[in-house]
This record gives structure tokens, C-alpha cells and sequence, in this order.
């Protein structure tokens, strides 16, 4: 009884906490969050060092038209990578914030997967290997009763203490 | 005074030279009385050092413009708290600041372990004064703030000086770089005493214990450091964030992540005598990580909105790391045969596996960070493009390897030291899961369809249960046998086992902050020119300007912008921005000064962001940023669960280590090894 009780206020807790949730991040302007969205992948030129979405400099020569022509391409029916490319047309390069997924620009975006990967492929090595030492650590010499017991008492004296 | 100044630093310098030789001759020599020697050489230069930096707070305190330094980062109107801050405001007072720092560590390290490590202590004088001497030596030869204000062959002085930089003339700003850099330069203890156990090849045991509390320490001064940046950030910036993924952030980001995985490991090597070498080189990795972002922040290798001026001391450091990179990967290799496993693994289920999971995953998105940190010069060199990489590519390279730490950071606390049955896995993992999952599907029904977001809530309400069953599990059982109140069981069973409750309110602290990572992924912003009257809407809020006034102070103008906020019809607060121009020293400069209005489930944030090019009406940007603040309340939740698990635990632990005694097959059914706690 008592675990059914606890457990529907845990679901409660939940529902209420995913319907406020929902609540506080639900947004209203859309476009405003798809430009957003778009000029955080753009890098600012006006040497603020932050993207498009984030310059915060007066005036920006550069974050004002280029949001400008996010929100156009949106109203257009343009998808996101359509507009990118055509600002990356107009601009070049610079605007990115990321390496290109070709070239060395690949191996930029390869290498941390890959370096996870690597990690990962090794780690049940590692814990073969660990195992291993078991059996080659393997039994050492036959020991008494009475070491067998100290041991023990011992083991369940460290057991009571952890839990 | 400029010249007590030069002085203590050059005799500071040559009194850590002394240090490192006498520690080392007498250790080799057996000299008992140049070990002593030493000792007293660490007191020396941390006394030199205190002076040198007596004489350049002297200098800034009482508004000695004959200083070239003072004159730069200093004012006579500046107050108290950032002429104290000018210390640490310029490459040459930080340097310095920096050495003190190191000077001071090294003196307490050495004064507080030199009986119980009596036979590595000379070992440990030498490698903390190579550290201390470096510096001290960069400050000496290469960016002495000492320097005077010269006309032809005569000292002169100016007026005022310039003033510290606005931006840094924040309360935070006064306190974010000594915590920093007491993380950054403590992280040299640890790597002492590693060093010195592996060159005179000391059992793992004690000085383990001794480096994983000032690891502990630091790594806390570490965690307040890059919290109170990014606090800082995010209140004086004005763009309405708390990270950037600049070069400098990344860099005082990576040192503390692989000290984060070295505070995991080291219990395998506390409990199981496992990992040892990985624990060497964690330490290691760490102590260079902290060289190579003080390097980063100073050398000018990467462009960064933090660093300072460009200078040519990247090379000092360059040489630096090499040398000791190259020295401490020998000695590793030369005592592997000291650095073997004392004891095996029982099951792959297990604790021990979780660790090293843990690692792998830390290290691999330490590894992401620093390679794309670096990754603009890399490529220039490889491919002689220079490829700028921003927040976008750190984004999503980290954020995947983010919720697999924040999965393990449940799941691996309820595994069991050396195996976990099905039956315990199922019991400690339903709830949460379902609760995850229930979430899940909760959210996405009522229009949540982020998947990063989506995926990080299921997986913090996962983690979260976790944490908060082993809490009410262990209270519930202490309350029953010990017949008190619970709230009382909960803090008698967190002051049994600081070190473990201590850890899991760290990673309530981390799952809180993903909670505020996550609600950045619906930010709202909005921008406009305004003028008494004139209205900005964003999202539910209505900011209606009612005033525009000037305000002055002892070393600005102020022009203010008064806002009604409005939500849902409802006036519910007032929002004053402002544009600062510090009139002090150097020119003009403009500084917007955000009005939050901070809460639990979103901050409102106000940036007046200056004026139309007529110069008569402002530019208002307004920011809606969810559940941003439990970064925040995650932070200090964080340091909180730090110091919890600083508090020497009630029930002294004695960590039992797994070994293999012997075996006894004649007297059981079957032949299996007996497995001691020692």
C-alpha cells in the first residue's frame, strides 16, 4: 500500500514537473528562434569573436544584414542548409564556425569519435586483461582453516562497515 | 620601492635555484642538513615572493603612477576592490600573482608533509621550486612589473592612470582569477608527489591519500574559478550567455576535467591498488593541461577575447612542457614494473569497470576540447588554412559525449565494487528508468521535440532518482536502526561517509546544471530601437520603456534605461539597463550593464546595447533564457558536495584492498581463491 502510494507520488511528481517544463521552455516566435538557430552556426565578422546569434556589438555591420537575409530565406520557404549555403556563396568561408565535413576539415570532425571509439574499443581489453590477472595471479598456496576464517570475519567486519 | 620589488623577485628566483639543488644534492648525498636546507629555502622564496608582492600592491594602493605597471591597470578614482584586482589585471601583476600562489602552495605542501613523507619530501621541494623558480624567472627576465615610467635617462610619472579594464571592474572579477589560479597552480602539488613517489618508488598508499585531498582542494578552487567566470560572463557580457567555448574558457576547462577523472580513478587505486599508472598520468596530464592553458592564456597562439596581450613567453613555456613532459614520461616507463595491479577484476559488472568507462569518456571529451581548441593551428599547419572553430563544432562533438558521462554518472555509483548481480542492477535501475522514460514521453506529448533537450531531461530525472533513492535508502535503514527523526539519519549517514554522499551531491550538482544546459536550447531574443513609450515583446514578456535618465559616478556616466516588465497583461517587476562609459585614463569606453531578473524557471535578461547613430534613443536587447539559473544552483551545489566530502567521515574507513591469499581447494567443494580485505 505504502509503495503504491509512493509510487504515484512519484508519477505525480513527474507529470507535474514535465507539464511546467513544457510550460516554461514552449516558445512563441518562431522565426525569431529559427534565425537564431541559423546565425549561431555563422561566425560574426565584425571581430566580436562570437556567432551571428550572439554578437552583441552596437551596430554590427556584419550580424544585422546577414540576420536579415536569414529571415528572408525563411519567409522564402528556404530550408536552414539552403540558407547557409547561399550566405556561405556570398560570403565565403569565414563564416564558419566549424570545420568543412571534407578534407582536413573531416579528420577535424572525425577525430573525437574516433578518439572515443578507440577508447571504448580498448576499455573490455583492459578489463580482459584485468580478469586475466585472476587466473594468472591465480591460487597461491594453501593456506589453514583458522587464516580462512580470520579472512572471513575480517571480509564481513569490512562488508558491515560499507553498507 | 619599484626596486625592493626587483630584488625580492631576482633573490626569490635565486633562492628556488638553491632550493631545487640543495633538495636534490642532499637527498642523493645523503646530506640530512642541505634537506633541512631545502626546507628552509621553500620558506625563504615564499617570504621573497610575499614581498615582491607587498611592493607591487604598495604600488597600486597608493596611486605610484612612476610604475609602468600602475600606471596601466590602475587609477586614482578606481575602488578599493579593483585597485586589488589590478594585481591580477595585466600579464606582468598575474605572472606574479601566479608565482605567489605557487610560492605559497609549495611552502604549506612542503611544511604539512614533510614528516609524513619524510623520505619524498626533498623529491617534492625540488619539483614544486622548478615550478615556482619558472615562473618567478618569466616574471624576472620577461614581464617584470616593475618596471618605471621613463623620460630620457630620468623616472617620470603621469597624473592617472589608465584604470583596470571596464569589463573587469566587476565584484566577481575581484574573486574569479584567485580561484582560478589556485586551481590551476594547486594542481602542481598533486604532480609533486607523484613524481617523487615514482623517482624513489614509494607504495601507492599514502601518498596517494595525501594527493587525492589537495586534488580535492584544488580541483574545488577549480570548479568555483570556472563557475564565477562564467557568472561573470554571463552578468557583465551582455549576449546573454555564460559559455562561449572561447580558447581560454576551453582551457581552464580541460585541466579540470581530467582531474575529475583522476578523483574517479584513484579510488580504484585507494580500494583495489588497480590503475596505477593511469592515476600517474591523470595527475600528470592535469599539472601540463594547467601549464598549457596558462601558456594559451598569455602566448597569443590562439586568438581569444580573454587572453592578454601577445608576448613572446610561449616559447618559455613551449620548452617548459617539452622538458617536463619528456622527463615524466621516462620516469613512468622506467617503474612500470613498480606500477603493476596489487589485485584483478572479479566481473565485468562491476564498480571497477564503471571507472574506467568513466575515464575513457572523460578523457575522450577532454580530448575534443583540446583538439578543437587547437584545431585552427593544426590545420593552418597541415593544410595552411586557417579554420576557425566555434561553439557549433564544440557543441556537437561535446554534447553526445556529454549525456554519456551524465548516463554514467547514474549508473555507475549503483554498481558494487567488485560484481553486481542481475537482481541488484534491476532493483537499482527500474524506478529511475521509468521515471526517465515517463518524463520523456511526457514532454514530447506536450510539444518538446529538442532531442538533445529532450534526451538531457529524461537522463538528469534518471540520475537524479538515482542519487536521491541511495540517500533515502541509506537515511531509512539508519533511521531504523538508530530510532531517529530522518532529516537527522540523513545527515548522520552523509557524516559517516562524507566522501560518498559528498560525491553524490557533486553529481546532483552536475545533473542540476544539465538542467540549465538544456534549457538554453530554447532561448528567445529580441532586439529594438526604443524611445519613451515604445514596447519590445519577447515571447510572454512585454518590456514598455518609461524613462531614460543619466547617472554619474566616481569613474563612469551612466545613461539608464527604465523598463516595466509585463507578463501576460500583468506588470510584474521594473528592469533598469544601463550603458556605462568609464571616463578615467584611457579612451572613452562603452559598457553595457544587464539588468537580470533572475529566476528558478527563467531569467529575464536586458542589455542596453547603446545608442542610434542620431544618439538620442537606445537600443534595447531583451533575452528570455530557461532554467539557466540551475547552472548556476548546480555549481554551488557542486562545491557544496566538494567540501561535504572534505569532512573527515564519522566512521574512519580503512578502503579494504582486494588481494589473493591462497587457496582452498581441499576444504571447500570447489577449488577457489580466498580474497582478503586488507
Amino acid at each position: 500500500m505504502l509503495r503504491r502510494a509512493k509510487l504515484s507520488a512519484l508519477l505525480a511528481l513527474i507529470v507535474f514537473g514535465a507539464g511546467w517544463l513544457a510550460a516554461e521552455i514552449k516558445t512563441t516566435d518562431a522565426i525569431t528562434l529559427q534565425v537564431r538557430e541559423i546565425g549561431k552556426g555563422l561566425k560574426c565578422q565584425c571581430g566580436c569573436s562570437y556567432t551571428v546569434a550572439d554578437c552583441n556589438m552596437l551596430y554590427c555591420h556584419f550580424r544585422d544584414p546577414v540576420n536579415q537575409e536569414i529571415e528572408t530565406g525563411i519567409k522564402a520557404g528556404l530550408t536552414p542548409p539552403q540558407i547557409v549555403s547561399k550566405l556561405m556563396a556570398e560570403y565565403g568561408d569565414v563564416l564558419r564556425t566549424a570545420p568543412k565535413v571534407e578534407g582536413f576539415g573531416a579528420v577535424g570532425w572525425a577525430m573525437p569519435f574516433a578518439m572515443l571509439a578507440l577508447g571504448l574499443l580498448i576499455a573490455p581489453f583492459v578489463v580482459r586483461r584485468w580478469r586475466k590477472n585472476q587466473i594468472e595471479q591465480g591460487p597461491a598456496v594453501a593456506i589453514d582453516e583458522a587464516t580462512i576464517e580470520a579472512y572471513e570475519k575480517e571480509i564481513e567486519r569490512d562488508l558491515a562497515k560499507d553498507s | 620601492m619599484e626596486n625592493l620589488g626587483y630584488l625580492a623577485v631576482l633573490l626569490a628566483f635565486l633562492v628556488s635555484s638553491y632550493a631545487i639543488v640543495a633538495a636534490l644534492v642532499g637527498k642523493l648525498a645523503r646530506k640530512p642538513f642541505l634537506e633541512a636546507s631545502a626546507q628552509r629555502a621553500v620558506l625563504t622564496a615564499w617570504a621573497l615572493t610575499s614581498a615582491a608582492a607587498f611592493v607591487l600592491l604598495y604600488a597600486i594602493l597608493t596611486n605610484d603612477f612612476t610604475s609602468s605597471y600602475v600606471a596601466s591597470y590602475s587609477s586614482i578614482n578606481q575602488p578599493l576592490i579593483y585597485k586589488l584586482a589590478a594585481w591580477w589585471g595585466g600579464q606582468e601583476g598575474s605572472l606574479l600573482f601566479w608565482s605567489w600562489i605557487a610560492a605559497t602552495y609549495a611552502f604549506v605542501s612542503v611544511y604539512t608533509s614533510r614528516k609524513r613523507h619524510a623520505s619524498m619530501i626533498s623529491y617534492v621541494i625540488a619539483i614544486e621550486m622548478t615550478v615556482v623558480g619558472f615562473f618567478l624567472g618569466i616574471v624576472h627576465f620577461q614581464a617584470n612589473p616593475f618596471k618605471v615610467l621613463m623620460a630620457g635617462p630620468q623616472i617620470t610619472a603621469i597624473s592617472d592612470g589608465n584604470g583596470l579594464n571596464p569589463l573587469l571592474q566587476h565584484p566577481i572579477m575581484a574573486i574569479h582569477p584567485p580561484m582560478l589560479y589556485l586551481g590551476y597552480v594547486g594542481f602542481m602539488v598533486p604532480f609533486a608527489f607523484a613524481i617523487a613517489s615514482l623517482i624513489t618508488r614509494q607504495p601507492g598508499d599514502r601518498w596517494i591519500h595525501t594527493t587525492r585531498l589537495w586534488t580535492m582542494v584544488t580541483w574545488m578552487f577549480q570548479s568555483i574559478g570556472i563557475l564565477l567566470g562564467m557568472r561573470w560572463a554571463y552578468a557583465v557580457l551582455g549576449w546573454g550567455g555564460y559559455w562561449g567555448w572561447d580558447p581560454v574558457e576551453n582551457a581552464s576547462l580541460l585541466p579540470w576535467i581530467t582531474g575529475t577523472a583522476f578523483l574517479h580513478s584513484v579510488m580504484m587505486q585507494e580500494k583495489k591498488g588497480m590503475m596505477k599508472v593511469w592515476n600517474v598520468v591523470l595527475v600528470s596530464a592535469t599539472f601540463f593541461l594547467c601549464i598549457f592553458g596558462t601558456m594559451l592564456t598569455r602566448s597569443g597562439l590562439v586568438s581569444s577575447v580573454h587572453a592578454f596581450a601577445q608576448s613572446n613567453i610561449g616559447d618559455y613555456f613551449v620548452w617548459f612542457l617539452t622538458i617536463s613532459i619528456a622527463a615524466t614520461t621516462y620516469l613512468i616507463l622506467s617503474r612500470l614494473e613498480f606500477l603493476k595491479s596489487e589485485a584483478r577484476l572479479d566481473a565485468v559488472l562491476s564498480r571497477e569497470s564503471s571507472f574506467l568507462f568513466n575515464n575513457v569518456i572523460l578523457l575522450a571529451s577532454c580530448f575534443a576540447i583540446l583538439w578543437g581548441t587547437l584545431f585552427p593551428v593544426i590545420s593552418e599547419a597541415v593544410s595552411g588554412e586557417k579554420i576557425s572553430v566555434g561553439a557549433p563544432f564544440f557543441n556537437r562533438v561535446n554534447i553526445p559525449i556529454g549525456l554519456l558521462l551524465l548516463l554514467l554518472t547514474g549508473v555507475g555509483p549503483l554498481f558494487a565494487w567488485r560484481k553486481t548481480s542481475a537482481e541488484s542492477l534491476r532493483r537499482n535501475f527500474l524506478w529511475p528508468a521509468v521515471s526517465g522514460l515517463v518524463l520523456g514521453g511526457l514532454l514530447f506529448a506536450l510539444g518538446v521535440h529538442d532531442l538533445y533537450a529532450l534526451v538531457t531531461f529524461m537522463l538528469c530525472l534518471f540520475v537524479g532518482v538515482t542519487i536521491v533513492v541511495e540517500f533515502f535508502r541509506g537515511a531509512k535503514i539508519l533511521q531504523r536502526k538508530q530510532q531517529m527523526a530522518f532529516a537527522p539519519a540523513m545527515v548522520e549517514l552523509t557524516h559517516r561517509n562524507t566522501r560518498r554522499y559528498g560525491g553524490y551531491l557533486v553529481h546532483l550538482g552536475i545533473v542540476l546544471m544539465f538542467v540549465g544546459f538544456a534549457g538554453a536550447a530554447f532561448n528567445q531574443m529580441g532586439q529594438a530601437e526604443m524611445t519613451v513609450g515604445d514596447a519590445l515583446e519577447v515571447g510572454k514578456y512585454q518590456f514598455l520603456m518609461k524613462d531614460l535618465k543619466e547617472d554619474r559616478g566616481a569613474t563612469w556616466v551612466a545613461s539608464r534605461a527604465y523598463f516595466d516588465v509585463i507578463k501576460d497583461g500583468e506588470t510584474i517587476g521594473q528592469m533598469d539597463p544601463e550603458q556605462r562609459v568609464y571616463t578615467t585614463g584611457r579612451e572613452p569606453q562603452p559598457t553595457g550593464i544587464p539588468d537580470i531578473r533572475p529566476r528558478l524557471n527563467e531569467d529575464v535578461y536586458l542589455v542596453f546595447a547603446g545608442f542610434t547613430r542620431d544618439g538620442k534613443n537606445p537600443i534595447i536587447q531583451a533575452y528570455i533564457n530557461p532554467l539557466v539559473n540551475w547552472v548556476f544552483i548546480g555549481g554551488w551545489l557542486l562545491v557544496l558536495g566538494t567540501l561535504v566530502a572534505l569532512v573527515p567521515s564519522k566512521v574512519r574507513r580503512s578502503y579494504p584492498k582486494t588481494r589473493i591469499v591462497g587457496s582452498v581447494a581441499a576444504q571447500r567443494k570447489e577449488a577457489k581463491p580466498v580474497v582478503a580485505q586488507s
